[in-house]
């Protein structure tokens, strides 16, 4: 089980190179860098992108209005599902509104978003959208996951607010409301950039990336794309850190 | 003060429970409650300790102080070790690591082990939510089937502590076992035959 688990970064890493490799075999193959950019091609635009002052700004631009929306919407998130574990009507009143927006595709709400507010703060808009409901599920699950018989003990012994979220609502909570937020997270890049694609907000990857469908600049969709994707990577795996540091903190604090 | 139940019914899905109940436990005194499965025997410490409300009928003389309790189950938070399970309960002051020291030992458990109870044994468990019940300074003691999975020897051991932490408190020991009740005396309260008391 040890070796298991010392040996498996060392095996993803290998996966990754192996698909690294099919992808500049097909991209050689191909033969036209219009159609695929190769690996190398990819990395070379990336690395004259990063060398730019546009490059960090529209980075910087996408980041801040992301993450805005999605710290907004977790709040809310996390704010109504309690609302909605304590009060069952605000549950039934907040059902239908929270299933539609999940099964609204996120084009639709763009568009329509487009009319209301100005297209440099729409990605902050519609990340907020598709966040909310993610985090409210998330957080109503782990609530209803507390368990009955120990808010009854905690009750019956005055157990202190502090000691109730800490012994009994936040271990039931926690597994749920971080993979939630988790899996917000990759939504919220996927949903933000698209919205930035589609409302063309200057200054943003969104926009970068539309220029580069209109230009036909394979090698710049790519090195974007890439730039996307490991911003968002990044954002989870501190979002992980974050949320375990914090566990770590209630879980090993003194009552 | 006193206990003072009367008239007290509940019913769940049209079985009654409990039908009329009246009797008065008095201030600082120990009863034992028993009577076949289903008498309502828990029905009536989680109605005492306002987990339920009844159909009809009054309970007062609750004290503001709050109410100890070991419940049927452990009702342990999985997560914590043994002292930490009291912890979470206890105010902080100077007595209390001392005194959360001093019920573990005579429990036979180790103050200071960092084993979450969730990887205790039943009878560690029940031990644990037995100290959590007497430590907590609540004058109404409520106490079902405190006793139940302990081994003869840790059985003895358990009674004579928690017979040293109730004096002056009104304690309601739901119980089926007899030698409890030879164990603790006290006033009886047999609720599968009406509200009659033999001492």
């Amino acid at each position: 089980m040890k070796k298991e688990n010392t040996t498996r970064p060392l095996r993803l890493a290998l996966a990754a190179l192996f698909w690294v490799a099919a992808w500049q075999v097909v991209a050689m193959a191909v033969g036209q860098g219009i159609l695929l950019a190769s690996p190398v091609d990819t990395l070379a635009r990336l690395v004259a992108l990063v060398q730019t002052g546009g490059y960090w700004r529209s980075v910087l631009f996408t980041l801040c209005h992301i993450l805005a929306g999605y710290a907004l919407a977790s709040a809310a998130g996390i704010a109504l599902a309690t609302l909605a574990a304590r009060y069952a009507p605000v549950a039934d009143l907040l059902a239908p509104l929270l299933s539609a927006m999940r099964s609204v595709p996120v084009a639709s709400f763009v568009i329509a978003a487009l009319i209301w507010v100005p297209s440099r703060r729409l990605s902050l808009l519609i990340v907020a959208v598709i966040v909310l409901p993610v985090v409210y599920a998330g957080t109503l699950d782990g609530l209803r996951q507390i368990d009955p018989r120990l808010t009854e003990m905690a009750r019956v012994f005055h157990m202190p607010r502090l000691n109730r979220l800490r012994c009994v609502a936040l271990p039931a909570l926690m597994p749920s409301l971080t993979s939630a937020l988790s899996v917000a997270m990759g939504l919220a890049w996927k949903s933000g950039v698209a919205a930035e694609v589609i409302g063309i907000p200057g200054g943003s990857i969104g926009e970068k990336l539309y220029k580069a469908k209109v230009y036909l600049a394979t090698p710049d969709l790519f090195a974007w794309t890439l730039t996307i994707v490991l911003i968002s990577a990044g954002c989870a795996r501190l979002l992980r850190i974050g949320l375990g540091r914090l566990q770590s903190i209630w879980e090993k604090g003194k009552f | 003060m006193d206990l003072i139940i009367e008239a007290l019914r509940k019913s769940y899905d049209g079985h009654v429970v409990l039908d009329g109940l009246t009797h008065t436990f008095p201030q600082g005194t120990l009863t034992c409650v028993t009577g076949r499965s289903g008498c309502g025997k828990t029905t009536l410490l989680r109605l005492i300790a306002g987990l339920e409300a009844p159909d009809a009928g009054s309970i007062d003389g609750i004290p503001a102080e709050g109410i100890a309790m070991v419940f049927q189950e452990d009702r342990l938070p999985p997560q914590l070790c043994a002292a930490d399970c009291l912890r979470c309960v206890l105010k902080r002051d100077s007595q209390r690591e001392a005194a959360i020291a001093g019920a573990l030992a005579a429990l036979s458990l180790d103050p200071a082990s960092p084993q979450p109870v969730r990887e205790f044994s039943g009878g560690m468990r029940r031990r644990v939510a037995l100290a959590r019940a007497l430590l907590f300074p609540a004058p109404l003691v409520l106490l079902d089937e405190p006793f139940k999975g302990l081994d003869d020897d840790t059985r003895r051991r358990a009674v004579d502590f928690t017979l040293s932490m109730l004096a002056g408190r009104t304690t309601l020991l739901v119980t089926h076992d007899p030698e409890d009740i030879a164990d603790f005396g006290g006033a009886v309260l047999r609720l599968d035959k009406g509200p009659e008391i033999r001492s």
